[in-house]
């Protein structure tokens, strides 16, 4: 038995233990969907509360118009809800297609932030804390700017959070606009889904636990307010915030039936640059809050550190520490005399992932289709290894970062 | 001298030629001369007339001269004063004989002669032969080997006449009755007594060759009543290998079916390293493998020029005193010599091809005055394996049992022996009685390594597969109830 023999064992434990967690959180995912599928939204608690829509806006000038006129849009009580675009720093035409949608809605409550690299440019956090700063509402909704929300989207949130006064925050769902653009597109379309399905509504099955996504989504401005607004600092603020609504006790509510569209990256370039700003700051995030593993008030998010802190820390080092051993091993330079699985359990593993992503597809219209299903292994060659380069490079940019000192700021996902 | 000494003498010889005259009809007939000095046992020195030193023949009782130029004189004074002063016995073939020869044979020869030509010896005769230019003996004394005569002329001349010390031949060329022609001249030339013989060999038997073919050669060679020789692929590597146990059992086999074994040299891959001196062990190592396995190698049949590499004569040859040469394919020396290595058993090989481009009166086949050896690639179907023995059954030479003559093989681990037919492995007789043993597949062809966490590997591998066909079968499950839902809600 060798050195390398154990950290090829604690590789493939820790690469096996998480397939089996992801099983199970498909089951929970899949049985919060049946149950979700046979209740009714519930319908606003008492008289529709006041709602602050933010919109954080850097050069979206292509897409800007588009979203504000879907928010303008909802079926919320238009006078109970205002929509704060923050226009952070853009050098496009953004401020001008602002101002005349301002115009052609006069009287609707749309308010446009412009900033400029004075006063603001430091990053989508920074962005909310000003337009925070403006809004009224007793509950804050976010949405990004490239986001197309259905017409009940904010009415289910606010339901929900109207009817539990524990929840602190409640989230949509997101799916893919542009999901028939281009393979990538579609691959994203995928993951989204069955990345709800398992790490939204199978966590919140099994431990009322949720992340909130970073667009369509409510939280309580009380909550905005005792935690002192956004972490400039974190780049994934949806994570951090998720932990700090926690740890007030609150808990976050998956909505699917609230249901948005986004603009999904369609270049493998664009993708890789947002996928890499996602992993640092999660990366960020999880570091920041190791120390609440071990804080007993914590206790009901332990499992949503673990489970980041095994996925972008000890599945991405098993990953690439098995495949440099297989590499090194084969050519070589190590020996490795570990036993292995049999090539049948292999097997079973990959068909488990194809059949376990596919079936987070079924609750979607026109996603049961069988070419999903050859997509889904394509994608187990190409698009889960692509990311394992994104968490590597988010990992390796993490370290720069901590060693430069590098300071924070927006790395928007471009548009096209 | 001792008589050792003086029967050394007598078996080397010095060959001289002027030229290889490439290009011509004439070029190969220093290679062929050197095979048939070969198979009488004889060992050559090689040189070219302008190489040679005054006073260079007197150590040798026995030369020959090949003279192929026609238009040049000989610039070599010295080796033309030495030929017309030389004690010894002196053949020479070509053109510019020294007066010595002419005077001693009296010699009369009518030059210019056109081709083509036609030569007959010992109730073989070739007809229509094309050749250049050719040199008629008119006159001559001594013995007369043979006849030469231009093709349709009616009167006939001697293809070679020996008298005394001297011989001469007039023609001779590679691939040709002239071949056989010199061969009995040379025979005499040289003193050679004792009656030769034919033999067949199939060479091209490799590990990996058809070896239900084999076997199959060997029963209807078997049956056919001729005895024949496998000069056999060696293998270096792997000999506990069930493929290799294969190859020795159908050996075995042939060995069983009066098919004697002999080694075949070893394809040369590279000449380029010289500090390679691994050939003696690898081939010893062969020869131990086949003779541990009850198979009794006698001999080595190899491409002739190995004969005349210092590397492949000691490393590759020197464990036999008996060898089948055959004619070269690709040169490949690792340090060329010009001095051969001689054998004390050596057969002249011969392709098929060339005894049926001759016509002979009467039915037997008169004998060769050298071992023979009628040489076949291994053929790689049935159709070509019947071809051959139905040629071996009709032809008219009578075959003989290669183990009959003396032969022996030695490595520091056995002695192979065949005396008078009787064939002995390190002293015991070899068993003749063989019926193929089926080699088992099941061999471990790399030892298993010891893995770590086996046992840890084996019990969750099982649970694992436990828990994902479960979960494959409720993922199965979902998706069937999962339809349903998705029919109920987006078909209504």
């Amino acid at each position: 038995m060798t050195t390398a023999d154990i950290l090829m064992l604690i590789a493939v434990i820790c690469i096996w233990s998480l397939l089996l967690v992801n099983v199970v959180l498909i089951i929970a995912g899949y049985l919060y969907y049946i149950k979700i599928e046979n209740e009714e939204v519930p319908e606003i608690k008492g008289e529709a509360p006041f709602v602050s829509i933010m919109v954080p806006a850097h050069n979206e000038g292509k897409v800007i118009t588009k979203t504000v006129e879907s928010l303008l849009a909802l079926d919320y009580p238009h006078d109970r809800y205002e929509i704060i675009v923050i226009n952070d720093n853009s050098s496009d035409n953004s401020s001008e297609l602002l101002g005349d949608l301002q115009r052609k809605h006069d009287g609707r409550n749309l308010i446009v932030i412009n900033t400029d690299a004075v006063t603001g440019g430091k990053g989508k956090s920074n962005a909310l804390n000003i337009g925070f700063k403006q809004s009224r509402g007793e509950l804050i909704a976010i949405y990004d700017a490239d986001n197309t929300p259905e017409k009940t989207a904010l009415r289910y949130l606010v339901a929900e959070i109207t009817n539990d006064d524990t929840l602190g925050a409640v989230i949509g769902k997101f799916r893919t606009r542009n999901r028939n653009t281009n393979l990538l597109t579609r691959f994203i379309n995928i993951e989204t889904l069955s990345f709800q399905w398992m790490a939204q509504a199978g966590r919140w099955k099994l431990f009322k636990l949720c992340t909130i996504p970073g667009t369509n989504f409510i939280m309580r401005r009380s909550i905005v307010e005792s935690i002192g607004g956004w972490d400039v600092k974190a780049i994934a603020e949806d994570t951090e915030i998720s932990f700090r609504i926690y740890m007030m006790g609150y808990r976050i509510k998956f909505q699917p039936k609230s249901v948005t569209w986004e603009q999904e990256p369609q270049t493998v370039k664009v993708w890789f640059k947002q996928r890499t700003r996602w992993a640092k700051g999660n990366i960020y995030v999880i570091i920041k809050n190791i120390p609440l593993l071990f804080d007993r008030k914590a206790r009901n998010i332990r499992f949503d550190i673990l489970y980041f802190l095994s996925i972008y820390f000890l599945l991405l080092t098993s990953l690439v520490m098995s495949d440099i051993l297989l590499i090194l091993h084969a050519l070589g330079y190590v020996h490795t005399t570990i036993a292995g699985f049999s090539s049948f359990l292999w097997l079973l593993a990959i068909t488990l992932f194809i059949l376990g992503t596919y079936i987070t597809l079924i609750t979607e219209k026109g996603e049961m289709v069988l070419s999903n299903l050859w997509i889904i292994m394509l994608m187990y060659v190409s698009y889960c290894q692509m990311w394992m380069v994104v968490a590597a490079y988010g990992l390796y940019n993490y370290v720069k970062d901590l060693l430069f000192k590098r300071e924070v700021k927006w790395y928007k996902t471009e548009r096209f | 001298m001792t008589i050792h000494a003086a029967e050394q003498a007598a078996s080397k010889v010095l060959l001289i030629y002027d030229s290889l005259d490439k290009g011509t009809t004439r070029e190969g007939n220093v290679e062929a001369m050197q095979r048939l000095l070969a198979s009488y046992g004889v060992q050559v020195t090689l040189v070219r007339s302008d190489h040679y030193q005054r006073g260079q023949m007197d150590a040798y009782a026995k030369v020959i001269g090949i003279h192929n130029l026609t238009d040049l004189k000989e610039s070599n004074q010295d080796f033309l004063q030495d030929v017309e002063q030389y004690r010894g016995d002196y053949l020479h073939i070509g053109t510019r004989v020294p007066a010595a020869v002419t005077a001693s044979l009296e010699l009369r020869v009518h030059t210019g002669v056109p081709g083509p030509i036609r030569i007959a010896i010992d109730r073989l005769v070739q007809e229509a032969i094309r050749t250049e230019q050719v040199t008629i003996i008119e006159h001559a004394v001594g013995t007369r080997y043979g006849s030469l005569s231009p093709a349709g002329a009616p009167s006939e001349f001697p293809y070679g006449v020996q008298n005394g010390r001297y011989g001469y031949a007039a023609y001779f060329e590679r691939g040709n009755i002239s071949e056989l022609a010199m061969s009995h001249l040379l025979k005499d030339w040289l003193g050679k007594a004792g009656e030769a013989r034919s033999y067949v060999i199939f060479k091209e038997v490799y590990p990996f060759s058809d070896l239900q073919l084999l076997e199959r050669l060997a029963d209807r060679m078997y049956e056919a009543g001729i005895p024949f020789i496998a000069s056999v692929q060696p293998v270096f590597m792997n000999t506990d290998y069930p493929a290799m146990k294969r190859y020795m059992e159908t050996l075995k086999y042939v060995q069983s079916r009066n098919g004697s074994i002999i080694a075949n040299a070893p394809v040369v891959a590279s000449t380029v390293n010289l500090s390679d001196t691994t050939l003696k062990g690898k081939m010893e190592g062969f020869i131990d493998v086949l003779a541990d396995y009850g198979i009794a190698p006698l001999g080595l049949g190899a491409d002739f020029y190995w004969t005349y590499d210092q590397r492949y004569a000691e490393e590759g040859m020197s464990f036999t005193d008996s060898v089948v040469l055959f004619p070269n394919k690709t040169l490949k020396y690792r340090i060329q010599t010009n001095e051969s290595k001689a054998f004390p058993f050596s057969a002249f090989s011969m392709q098929p091809g060339f005894l049926e481009q001759f016509g002979h009166s009467g039915t037997f086949m008169p004998a060769m005055p050298m071992n023979t050896a009628l040489t076949f690639d291994f053929p790689d179907t049935e159709e070509k394996l019947d071809d051959i023995v139905e040629r071996l059954q009709s032809s008219w030479i009578s075959f003989s049992d290669y183990k009959h003559a003396s032969h022996t093989v030695r490595t520091p681990n056995s002695i192979i022996m065949s005396r008078s037919g009787s064939v002995t492995i390190n002293g015991q007789g070899v068993n003749l009685d063989v019926v193929i043993k089926k080699v088992s597949s099941d061999y471990v062809y790399k030892e298993k390594e010891v893995k770590s966490f086996e046992t840890l590997f084996n019990v969750q591998n099982k649970i694992f597969i436990v828990i994902i066909v479960l979960t494959l079968i409720a993922f199965t499950g979902f998706l069937i109830v999962g339809k349903r839902l998705y029919k109920r809600k987006y078909y209504k």
